[in-house]
């Protein structure tokens, strides 16, 4: 399963590969901010799930969730928020606007591989 | 600066320490700032909303890269790009926790930023004190500082 890996920090995008390549997802793909997500799904249509942050520079999280479900080529992978935001009313505006998932940073790794499961199964 | 918007960040701060980096931190006693933390390297966060300030996550130099070097699970022996995010990252990470906590405040988190010198300090809002936390880990000592106004 591909999967595009979209953070601002480099280290988080380094902790979350190591993860994921620990739970048998090695195909991952980065992008380090919310427009950049955007060009690497089009350079990339086999992506089948994004895991993406909110607060990131040029554009966030959420308003590149919103292109992702807007547009009829990307709209159906699943996309999970992975993001320090841990406020219901923040969890709530993401559900509404297509989000899968969402899981808040700190996390564990149980914890990224159960969201993910619930994702695919 | 009221306690209950203190106890969220220092929760925050032994979760985020435990659970991304398997760090067990103590906090010790808080005192006021009076003079400049022995800090070689900061991750600042700004807050606004219905109050304003920042969150300042100080380290010297040799905590900071035994911190980075947990978190990154290689050895890191100087301060580069990579330890300057992994200060930023962590300090996100423990202010958007502490949110959750706060959520009678309409509060809003800034990107982190990084402040490196020695003995640096970075200017906080002159209206309230700046509280500030010290903590003791394996890898060493640091400190957290935060000062909030309401608006």
């Amino acid at each position: 399963m591909k999967i595009l890996l979209v953070d601002d920090s480099s280290t988080m995008r380094r902790i979350q590969k190591n993860t994921l390549s620990s739970l048998g997802y090695t195909e991952v793909i980065e992008a380090e901010d919310g427009a950049d997500a955007l060009e690497k799904l089009r350079q990339n249509p086999d992506v089948q799930l994004v895991l993406m942050d909110w607060n990131m520079p040029n554009m966030t999280g959420i308003d590149s969730l919103k292109a992702i479900k807007s547009n009829p080529a990307t709209k159906a992978i699943p996309v999970m928020m992975v993001t320090s935001e841990a406020e219901k009313a923040k969890i709530v505006e993401a559900i509404q606007n297509g989000a899968s998932n969402y899981l808040v940073k700190p996390f564990e790794a149980a914890a990224l591989k159960e969201k993910i499961a619930g994702i695919i199964k | 600066m009221k306690a209950e918007h203190i106890n969220p960040f220092l929760k925050s701060t032994i979760e985020t320490f435990r659970t991304m980096v398997g760090l067990s931190v103590a906090p010790g006693k808080l005192y006021l700032r009076k003079e400049p933390n022995n800090c070689d390297i900061s991750g600042v966060i700004g807050l606004s909303g219905d109050i304003r300030g920042a969150v300042v996550m100080g380290y010297p130099v040799e905590t900071a890269l035994k911190i980075s070097s947990k978190f990154l699970n290689e050895e890191v022996k100087e301060l580069n790009a990579g330890v300057a995010d992994c200060i930023g990252e962590i300090a996100n990470i423990i202010t958007g926790f502490a949110k959750k906590d706060l959520q009678t405040l309409h509060l809003s988190i800034s990107l982190p930023s990084i402040v490196r010198g020695q003995g640096h300090v970075v200017d906080m809002p002159k209206e309230a004190p700046v509280m500030c936390i010290p903590f003791d880990s394996e890898c060493g000592s640091f400190v957290m500082e935060v000062s909030m106004v309401d608006r």
